[in-house]
């Protein structure tokens, strides 16, 4: 029971391993394949979506930066193109205005604006003539850098917009032309197709002030916390935001000649979509091949240790066999040692008997007193003498090795000679034997002498077995391409122990002189040498099943005794 | 009729002698291979009786019964050698069938089984 438990602790052991071994060595490349396509994937798309941003961002920065380059030149060129006379004639001025409105419809208004802060003329939509711009931070900035982009503010106008102001001096005297951009040209600018519903592209400057109005960061001139980096000319920058409906890639670059920012937007979820598509397809092809790996390899490590059980339980059969085989060849050899030792001093014994019954026969018995017990007990010792023959001679036999009989045997007869031989014997102790005869029993080529015996032998075991009253069922099948005969008594069966020990030689559970514990050893031996086996299977208070297997022709070994030397 | 009886168990070789006397048949005993020879030279040399039969045991320390049979044939190939034997040497006996012996017995052996089987063999040599 101990050992039967220490090898279930060792399969299950074995099986731990075997089942550690194999997932790990399955799994390990799937999740490794796994991880790496995934990082992959997100480093092509990354690559991918920066791309897509960076040249959108760039191509609108240029787009801007022309704009903006036009307008100035544009105001630059008529500012420095016109005398002063003529741009300050409100008609000239206006034919001016109408002619760049018919271009472009880029600006709003257009002034001449004196060194006093005042306008000298102004087309415009609004009533802007007595504006004083003196104290203005463009009309400074203008007088300073002699150009100057504004960035956008509400002005006397209370409406958000900048303005593009250049400075002019002709001798005598100075002015500022100074013209408001519209915004609805920069926001035709930044309109684009977008990729996803929630893209946007707004304008910034350096202090976070909103120039345009940001979809989800507010109006125009909001100030927004906005972290502005600090950026080389030309340097675009990508990074993530927190959007409305998760993360979004957003790209800033600064723009040429404007203190301003341009920042695009793009909901990543959106383009990452086919991307989330793909790692969910992995995550779940990966998930699958990992059930599947982890299926086959319990079922693998499951086989592997059924089959470790089946080897080991036939090699097991084998030991078993071997051992017993073993322990038969040296008790033989032992046995007919003894025999042999035996016999001699029983002929001697023998031999006196007989010497003494010669001198008897000289007597007259009259004249004896103890004549008759004399000669009984001369009768007496010969008949031990016949007895103790037997036994060694059974002994010698147990323990020869000779080739066996090769003769074709019909042995539903022979088995059928058996138990007509004990017929007799079982009918007087009430004993009923039950034929079971298979009639396509195939012919084998065995030794029909020595498995006579061996019928006798189990058929008159199962009668003592059984005592008085009591079946034996004699049964003969086809047994794969040999034949197999079982004897089932309904004696009282046998315990472990008995089972374990019953075919050693000299073990027996009859009186002492009922038997020689040979019987079955001699049985063994003897299908052995024919090439068969004899299996019992009882339990205590069960009765008893003998089996004889025999294989169709029975084995030659040629190390044996010729086969004349027939008999036991 | 007179045989030639061999084993190395003396009291056997005694019993055998006194038995067969009562029976009429006088033996000579022989305890090995050797001396076995020694008394068929003898014999042969008309120095003394011819055997009419040779019992011979095949186990026997020294020169064993089948060597003995060998010299014994080699000697005169027409006196009948009869083999007793144990079980055990059940090989021995056929081989020794081969060499010429007439026949060979198991040992225990009854008294008149042998002396039939006695007389069979030395009819057979005449």
């Amino acid at each position: 029971m101990a050992k039967a438990q220490t090898t279930h602790r060792e399969y299950a052991r074995i099986y731990r391993r075997v089942l550690l071994t194999l997932l790990l060595l399955a799994l390990t490349p799937l999740v490794a394949l796994g991880i790496f396509c995934l990082n992959r994937i997100n480093a092509v798309y990354d690559e991918k979506i920066n791309a897509g941003i960076e040249a959108l961002t760039n191509s609108k920065r240029r787009a801007l930066e022309t704009f903006m380059a036009e307008r100035v030149a544009q105001i630059k060129t008529l500012a420095f193109t016109h005398p002063y006379v003529e741009l300050t004639n409100h008609g000239r001025l206006s034919e001016i205005f109408t002619i760049m409105q018919n271009n472009s419809h880029s600006f709003a208004d257009l002034g001449i604006i004196g060194m006093d802060g005042r306008h000298v003329t102004y087309m415009g939509p609004y009533d802007l003539r007595d504006a004083d711009y003196s104290r203005e931070h463009w009309f400074r900035e203008t007088l300073r850098k002699g150009v100057y982009i504004s960035d956008v503010f509400m002005g006397f106008r209370q409406v958000p917009h900048f303005i593009i102001a250049i400075l002019r001096h002709t001798g005598e005297r100075s002015f500022i032309m100074r013209a408001t951009i519209d915004m609805d040209a920069v926001y035709a600018l930044l309109e684009r197709v977008y990729s996803g519903h929630n893209s946007d592209a707004f304008l910034i400057n350096g202090e976070g002030v909103l120039q345009t109005a940001a979809r989800f960061h507010g109006k125009m001139m909001d100030k927004v916390d906005f972290s502005i980096p600090l950026l080389p000319k030309e340097q675009l920058r990508t990074f993530a935001v927190q959007g409305p409906h998760g993360p979004m890639l957003a790209a800033i670059v600064p723009l040429e000649g404007i203190r301003w920012f341009l920042v695009v937007e793009d909901d990543v979820t959106e383009s990452l979509q086919p991307l989330q598509r793909l790692k969910m397809l992995i995550g779940i092809m990966v998930v699958l091949g990992g059930g599947l790996v982890i299926v086959g390899a319990l079922l693998c490590a499951r086989l592997l240790i059924a089959s470790l059980a089946a080897a080991d339980e036939k090699q097991a059969h084998i030991d078993a066999r071997l051992l017993q085989s073993s322990k038969m060849a040296a008790l033989g050899k032992m046995a007919a040692g003894v025999a042999h030792e035996i016999n001699n001093p029983l002929m001697l014994i023998q031999e006196n008997a007989g010497w003494i019954r010669d001198l008897l026969a000289d007597e007259e018995p009259e004249k004896m007193r103890n004549f008759e017990d004399i000669m009984e007990s001369t009768a007496k010792i010969e008949g031990h003498i016949v007895r103790a023959k037997g036994i060694t001679q059974r002994m010698l036999g147990f323990g020869r090795r000779m080739n066996p009989g090769r003769a074709e045997i019909m042995l539903n007869s022979l088995v059928e000679q058996a138990v007509e031989m004990l017929k007799a014997e079982a009918a007087a102790r009430s004993i009923e034997i039950i034929k079971q005869f298979d009639p396509h029993l195939p012919v084998i080529l065995s030794d029909q002498a020595q498995l006579e015996q061996v019928f006798i032998n189990i058929l008159d075991n199962a009668i003592d077995a059984i005592g008085r009253e009591g079946k034996v069922t004699v049964m003969t099948e086809a047994h794969g391409s040999g034949a197999r005969v079982s004897f089932k008594d309904t004696g009282p069966g046998m315990s472990e122990e008995t089972r374990r020990h019953i075919f050693d030689p000299f073990f027996t559970t009859k009186k002492v002189g009922e038997g020689t514990g040979l019987g079955l050893a001699i049985c063994y031996s003897i299908l052995e040498k024919l090439g068969g086996r004899i299996e019992v299977k009882s339990e205590p208070g069960q009765g008893a099943v003998f089996a004889v297997s025999l294989p169709p022709e029975a084995p030659v070994d040629p190390s044996a005794e010729p086969q004349e030397s027939v008999g036991l | 009729m007179r045989a030639l009886f061999v084993d190395d168990e003396t009291e056997f070789l005694e019993l055998m002698e006194k038995r067969l006397a009562r029976r009429n048949i006088s033996i000579a005993t022989a305890p090995d291979g050797k001396t076995a020879l020694k008394m068929l030279d003898e014999a042969l040399n008309s120095s003394g009786e011819m055997f009419q039969v040779v019992v011979l045991d095949v186990r026997m320390p020294g020169m064993d019964g089948l060597e003995t049979l060998q010299r014994i044939k080699e000697k005169a190939s027409s006196l009948p050698v009869l083999l007793l034997t144990g079980h055990a040497c059940m090989g021995a006996a056929v081989q020794g069938m081969d060499i010429g012996a007439y026949d060979y017995m198991l040992k225990p052996v009854s008294i008149s089984e042998l002396i039939a089987k006695m007389e069979e063999a030395a009819d057979s040599a005449t």
